[in-house]
Formats: C-alpha cells, structure tokens, sequence
C-alpha cells in the first residue's frame, strides 16, 4: 500500500475512532455501567459487529455504484416505498438532533455554570456556520480527531484497575440480574444507539463525497472494521468507569452531569473537564452529522441538489434542508426538555423504525446491477439476515420496554 | 432517591477535594433537593400508609439536608459541607431498606 494511501486510512480509522461516540452512546453505556456493571457489555460487542456489517455494506455500495444507501432505496424500491423509511428517518433525526444539541449544552452548562437551554441558541448557530463555511472533509476530519479525547474514558477504565475475570464475563449473555425490565430497556438503547439508521445514508453520502470508488474498497474495510472496532472500546470505557465508580456507590444516571463523577473517579479535577471536552465535542460532531444528513436524505429523495463539499449557492435547497433541521431540534432544548430523557426515548424510538431501514439493504447488496462482482458473500447476507430478524424483535420491544423500564 | 443521595455525597466529597467546582456542585445539589421534594409531596398525597409517610419523611429530611449542603457549599465552607455529608449514609441506608422493604412486598 502506498504512503499516501496508508495515511488515508489511517486518518480514516481515527476518524472512526473519535467520532464514534456520542450523545446516545454515552447516555446508554453510562446507564448500563451504573445498573448493571458490566453485565451490559456484550450488546456492545453484538451492536459493533452489526455496524462493522452494515458500515461495510454502505460503504461498498456507494464506491462500486456511486450511489448513496437512500438513492439506491430510491431507484431500487421507488419514491412510494422509500418515502415510508424517509420520513420515520425524518422523525428521529429531528429528535437525535435536539438530544446532541443538548449534550453539546450540557457540556458548556458544566464548563461555565450557566443552565443548558441558555446555550441551545448559540449551539445552533456555531453548528449552522460550521456546515456553511465548512467542506465535508474539514467536518469529517477536524471533528472527529477533537474526538479522541473520548479515548480519556479507556484510559480511565485502565486506571481505576477493572477486575478483568468480571468484565471477560460481561462479555457472555447472562439475562437480567434484577430490573429486567431496564436492563432489557437499556440493551435495546444501546442497539439503537449503536446501529443507527443515519450512520448508513451519512456513511454512503459521506463516500460519495469523497469520490470513493473500487480501488477504495480495501479502505473502506479496514475504516469499517478497525475504525468501528476501536471506537466501540470508547463506550466500554465509558461503561466500565460507570461500573466502577457510580454503581459501588449506588449512583444511577438521572441526568447527565452526574455521568461527569465517571472520569472525576480516576482523573479528579481534570477527569471532570475532560468529561465535559469530550461531551461537548462528540456531540457537536455528532450534530454536524445529523443536520447533514438530514439534508443528504431530503435532496436525494427529491432530486434535489447536494453535497457538504459545493457553496452553499450550488445547493441552495440542500442548506435550506439542514438549516431548517438545525432550528426545528433546537426549540426542543429552548423549551427546556430533560435531555437525558430525551436522548434515551430516541435511542428507542431508533429501534424500532429500523427494520424500515435495513431490510432493503440485503436486497440492494445482492443486485449485481449495483455491486457487480461485489455482491454481498453468504457470510454478510447471514449477518444482514441476522441483523434483520434482531431489528424486528427489538422494533416490537421498545416501545413497551420504555414505558416498563424506561 | 438512594442514587440522589449518594450521587450529593460524592459530589460533596468531591467539592471538599476541589475536584469539581463549585456550580456543578450547586446544580446537582439543587435537582436532587428538587426531586427529593417532588417525590415527598407526591406520597403526600397518597393513602396514609405508615411505609408512605416514613418514605415521605425520610425524602423531606433528605432534601432538607441537600438544601443545607448546598448552602454552605455556597459559603465555600468546606468544613461544613464534609460535616452534612457525613450524615447522607444514614439517610441513604433508612431509603435502602424502605426501598428493599416495598420491594420485598
């Protein structure tokens, strides 16, 4: 491999890496740290191997066809169809939007004092000027390496010295040891959080932007598996400092800032800033990406124009679209709504609209008039198919998980 | 209200130890107390129940007591603060076992 080549994918896996995180992910695994220690851990080993899978997927469609995941549900099943899992997409983007709008707030309410729904304005501002002035690669790349500094929650969980015999057997299923109800409610949040739609049509959009093609296809493996791999190690950091230092003390995660006492733990005075660096920059990446894509999906439902990399003037309707996302998610935080509560009802709301999302994929991935010769093998239909059936059951859990253990 | 109370006494460990500042304090104090009210005058209004009037009691004494710490917290008296910390295990133990007691029924 090249130099030049190496350094693409290395800048790729960190970017991966530092923008995994966010505000669902850290909600979930600080949750299921504090109610369960590590019983929790392995639905974060099953959601990462879902999304390597499906990131994977999304990524080699849109290099062989040149096709974004929502363009080809587009072509493939018609505008009829696509606008079922469109306008779900829809609903819950604006929902996820307005919990990492808030996750961004809480961040400055614990740097400065001043109460989050003072800082939703000025949040939507900074996100709305850094899609217009920014090119997609600047999102991508300066964002998610700010991000790395989630890995202070690895670093953390190394420091506070885990009994490893306890978190190897957190890895194996072993059901509810109290609380079925919310421990089951919090496995379903942390697969909405971990496969979540937005990452298929961002992923895709985001390779078409970048002009991905075949000879990209070994990069976008390696993104998919070793980026998506490594960040999963950041929510069980995240997990494994709230096993350790909020559940000895019987704290459960009310509201966000006492998810703040997980890196005070190890770090003290610094783990208590960079909890609130690391919240507020995850989330304002993770911001970026759903305002985008929010505009990546409208503009390719309707033909409209599109891409993060043209002038603003190229695709007027495009930035009217994620501007318009930007304002709408915002009022949820202007009216005061918990965020935590907010964010953990979007994780479940996620779940259940994404049999809507993925099951086209398996049939996208094994049409040869988009993949040609890289059609999906037996093992990737298997998981495709695995995934699917764990999508319908999660899809019919939900709900009713929320309002038992919610 | 158990993981309100222990969350007050590490945050009041913590603000002793000049580990988090002093508005993070305040704004976790403040919530708890809040809740801690919120879920006493919701058993307020319950059937007389002894179980509910000691949970009522004992969620009463607790935000009292995050209100005080919060005061002197604001005081910036450490001394103080580590002294109605102290008291929060107790409290946190009577919620415990009312807790494990509703449950256990």
């Amino acid at each position: 491999m090249k130099a030049g080549k190496v350094l693409q994918v290395a800048l790729g896996v960190l970017t991966s890496i530092g923008g995994f995180l966010d505000v669902g992910a850290i909600a979930t695994a600080a949750d299921a740290g504090a109610s369960f220690r590590f019983e929790l851990l392995w639905v974060v080993l099953v959601g990462t191997i879902c999304v390597i899978f499906l990131v994977e997927m999304a990524g080699r469609l849109a290099a062989v066809s040149k096709h974004s995941y929502a363009d080809a549900v587009r072509e493939r099943f018609g505008f009829q169809f696509y606008v079922w899992p469109i306008l779900a997409e829809f609903v819950v983007d604006f929902l996820v939007l307005g919990a990492e709008i808030g996750g961004v707030c809480i961040a400055l309410q614990l740097l400065t004092g001043v109460a989050f729904q003072w800082w939703a304005i000025p949040v939507a501002l900074a996100i709305w000027l850094t899609a217009w002035l920014g090119t997609f690669d600047f999102i991508e790349n300066s964002v998610a390496l700010l991000g790395l500094v989630t890995l202070a929650f690895v670093a953390g969980a190394v420091v506070l010295h885990p009994p490893w015999g306890e978190v190897a057997k957190g890895f194996i299923p072993s059901g509810a040891p109290h609380e079925p109800a919310h421990y089951w409610f919090i496995a379903v949040s942390i697969m909405g959080a971990l496969i979540s739609p937005y990452l298929l049509y961002f992923y895709s959009s985001g390779a078409i932007e970048d002009g991905w093609g075949e000879k990209d296809l070994t990069m976008n493996r390696l993104v998919a598996g070793v980026g998506m791999g490594f960040g999963s190690l950041v929510q069980m950091g995240v997990l494994m400092t709230a096993a350790m230092v909020l559940a000895p003390h019987g704290i459960r995660v009310d509201q966000y800032g006492q998810i703040a006492l997980t890196l005070v733990g190890p770090f003290g005075e610094w783990g208590y800033y960079l909890f609130a660096v690391s919240l507020g920059i995850t989330c304002f990446g993770a911001c970026m990406e759903q305002a985008l894509e929010t505009g990546f999906i409208v503009s390719q439902a309707l033909g409209w124009n599109w891409g993060e990399s043209k002038r603003p003037v190229e695709a007027a309707r495009f930035t009217m679209a994620y501007t318009l996302s930007i304002a709408a998610s915002t009022l949820l935080m202007v009216v005061g709504i918990d965020p935590l509560k907010l964010t953990l009802f979007s994780m479940a709301l996620t779940a259940v609209m994404l049999p809507l999302v993925v099951t086209p994929l398996l049939v996208i991935m094994n049409d040869r008039h988009y993949l040609g010769e890289h059609t999906n093998g037996w093992l990737a239909n298997g998981v495709v198919g695995l995934i699917i059936g764990l999508t319908f059951v999660m899809a019919l859990v939900a709900i009713p998980l929320e309002y038992l253990g919610g | 209200m158990v993981s309100w109370a222990a969350t007050a006494e590490m945050v009041a460990q913590r603000w002793t130890a000049g580990d988090v500042p002093t508005a993070y304090a305040h704004n976790t104090l403040t919530k708890g107390a809040q809740e801690a009210r919120r879920a006493a005058a919701k058993l307020g209004q319950a059937p007389a129940a002894p179980v509910a009037r000691e949970a009522q009691a004992r969620y009463a004494e607790l935000a009292v007591r995050l209100a005080r710490i919060d005061a002197v917290i604001a005081d910036d008296d450490g001394r103080a603060a580590a002294g109605l910390a102290a008291g929060l295990p107790a409290i946190r133990l009577k919620l415990d076992r009312l807790q494990s007691g509703c449950q256990a029924r």
